[in-house]
């Protein structure tokens, strides 16, 4: 598992926190991960990943499907 | 299928869990120490299902109740189920793991119903002293968020029902008020006790699974409310932007602006285009920027939706990492839940008054001037330190005048009476009373502001984290601003006020951090009205005069401001 995402329990202290480079939000888990020239994104949900490569000038990844409108929690 | 729990019992068991939190947050008021909690009421006490979700939640401090689930959820990233024991009680008021900011402690305890994990009860209060650079937190100067006091990540302040005392000891040797903090620890223990009994008597009396259905049906319930509410809005975007003066470093207006777009049943606000993170402890973290935005919305619909994670679920809600709605790692940034929560209240009214005009009401003065202080006090020869809150003048609002000298709208305090912050704290009391002409002129004036007058009985330490110094709360649709805040200092033998920045030098007004004032010293604390709704030429006659009556507005503002002709005298 990746050591890079907000995911302190078995850890002395946090290096750094990570957040959902849309919304914000803290991530605690890889579950939607995508590369950005190099640099890893660790998005909260479907719809963040769906609405930053939307919002975004980059290729978009592979296999992203635009999703409805909101979903789940923010 | 399933089937449904009927609508009465819905909402008869909903109402009791709610009681039960309502319970908690008396529980707190009568066995805490500090002002800020038994006179302030500066807590809230919630339900939440295992997996974190809100299900009931007590009223006291809407700051709180938006950001709960964050902080919850949080706190179980964190603490593995596996480590969660019946009589464990986990301690955190880190902003940046879901905190709101360090004063705001979290205390969460399991409830087991037989060995399984039922629910937790959850309690956000503000503990007024929390080390740092000088008493009471608000260090309305600070550059890094370590300059703002100790910060607790989630750990257990009670194991299986004992005390982790190394946990209480590290926490009491680093704030001056050791006393006080151990009170209120105490106090909110005692409270997560109260609501774990409570919850299980209700499970005597009602049968488990009838309980848990109530849990996640009545979030299914809240949730589909707020979609309707939703739903009748205007579908569109909207889009509103907002200047806080300056963040207490650099004096230099930040940008706030906001966008809604509303489709459907579901609702985006999205925060892009907000300045970047201040220097100063102006900065929202996301936790308090999701919190002012449900509280916004809150407002804007209909009260008896349940305030529960449910209704939270058709808003999405975007604050881009490094601005000042959400603060990147170690800004600081006490000030983001007292100050900058109600400006993103007031940017997300104002973008939905376009959409929702009969809903929404005009700015409040949109600070609680928080004023902190400290020191020896020579009655007692004890340590004191006290987060001193007053209120401001809301918006008019579409229906009617603005509520008056009010906590702000994420605060919902109550003020100190004058003759328990004259006995707890060195202050002498010389005046308080309300400011005519404070609030913006409108069809619907806005509430008024007020102003106190307090003098120093011994050395004291002071700081402040205020706004609305050198701009003025908004009014809507023709109304006008309100007046803003002051702040002013006499020295003792002196007959000349001052502001503090030309007493102390300081970059503002309203935000600094560990000034000293001497016995005798006068401090006058002005607030700010709310803004004005409407033309205040279409004001009812009938209105003015009782205005004029009561001493609210003068003789020149009712001419100049609302056109008053009639005779005077």
């Amino acid at each position: 598992m990746s050591n890079v995402y907000t995911k302190p329990s078995d850890k002395y202290y946090i290096e750094k926190y990570v957040k959902c480079p849309l919304c914000g939000k803290l991530v605690y888990e890889d579950t939607f991960a995508d590369e950005e020239e190099g640099n890893k994104l660790f998005f909260c949900s479907e719809w963040c990943r769906n609405e930053y490569w939307r919002r975004s000038s980059a290729p978009r990844p592979r296999g992203l499907s635009s999703g409805p409108f909101i979903r789940g929690r923010s | 299928m399933e089937e449904k729990i009927d609508m009465v019992t819905l909402n008869v068991v909903d109402n009791q869990l709610i009681s039960i939190c309502r319970e908690m947050g008396y529980v707190l008021m009568r066995t805490s120490y500090s002002s800020i909690f038994n006179e302030g009421l500066d807590f809230t006490c919630a339900l939440a299902t295992p997996e974190g979700e809100m299900i009931a939640v007590a009223e006291f401090c809407p700051a709180q109740i938006g950001a709960m689930p964050v902080t919850i959820e949080a706190c179980l990233a964190e603490i593995p189920y596996e480590t969660l024991h019946p009589g464990d009680v986990i301690v955190h008021n880190d902003p940046y793991r879901g905190g709101c900011h360090i004063p705001e402690h979290t205390v969460l305890k399991p409830v087991y119903y037989g060995d399984e994990l039922f629910a937790f009860f959850v309690i956000i209060g503000h503990i007024a002293e929390v080390g740092g650079s000088a008493p009471g937190a608000f260090i309305g100067d600070a550059t890094e968020i370590f300059q703002e006091g100790i910060r607790i990540p989630p750990v257990k302040l009670v194991s299986e029902g004992e005390d982790v005392l190394d946990v209480w000891k590290i926490m009491l040797a680093n704030v001056r008020t050791p006393r006080f903090n151990y009170g209120d620890l105490r106090a909110l223990v005692a409270s997560l006790n109260y609501g774990e009994k409570s919850l299980l008597r209700l499970l005597g009396k009602y049968d488990k699974t009838t309980i848990e259905k109530v849990m996640h049906e009545i979030l299914d319930y809240s949730e589909g409310w707020m979609r309707k509410e939703i739903e009748n809005m205007p579908e569109g975007v909207y889009e509103f932007t907002d200047y806080i003066e300056n963040d207490g470093v650099v004096n230099r207006p930040y940008k706030l602006h906001v966008t809604v777009t509303i489709e459907g049943t579901s609702m985006l606000v999205d925060f892009t285009g907000t300045d970047k993170q201040a220097l100063g402890p102006i900065n929202a973290n996301y936790a308090v920027t999701v919190s002012g935005t449900y509280n916004a919305i809150l407002h804007d619909t209909d009260p008896d939706i349940p305030k529960n994670s449910g209704c939270f679920r058709p808003i999405k809600i975007i604050a881009p990492p490094g601005t000042i709605v959400n603060v990147n790692y170690p800004g600081p940034e006490v000030g983001g839940n007292t100050e900058t929560h109600p400006r993103i209240c007031a940017v997300v009214h104002g973008a939905l008054s376009q959409c929702i005009p009969d809903k929404t009401p005009a700015c409040d003065g949109c600070t609680a001037i928080n004023l902190a202080f400290g020191g020896i006090h020579p009655d007692y020869n004890e340590a004191f330190s006290c987060y001193h809150i007053e209120g401001c003048g809301w918006g008019g609002r579409p229906w009617g005048d603005g509520l008056t000298m009010l906590c702000i709208p994420n605060g919902n305090c109550r003020n100190s009476p004058v003759e328990v912050f004259d006995t707890r704290y060195p202050w002498l009391t010389r005046e308080y009373k309300l400011l005519p002409d404070s609030g913006g002129p409108g069809k619907y004036r806005g509430g008024l502001g007020g102003e106190r007058v307090i003098e120093a009985t011994a050395p004291i330490t002071i700081s402040a984290l205020g706004s609305h110094y050198d701009t003025k709360p908004w009014g809507l649709f023709g109304g006008r601003g309100s007046s803003n805040a002051a702040l002013h200092i006499k020295r003792n033998g002196s007959q000349e006020w001052k502001t503090i920045q030309e007493e102390f030098g300081t970059v503002c007004n309203g935000k600094f951090s560990g000034l000293h004032v001497e016995k005798g010293d006068m401090i006058r604390i002005r607030t700010p009205g709310g803004g004005g709704y409407g033309n205040p030429r279409e004001r009812e006659r009938e209105l003015i005069r009782k205005d004029l009556d009561a001493g609210f507005v003068t003789e020149k503002s009712a001419r100049e401001d609302y056109g008053y002709e009639e005779d005077l005298l």
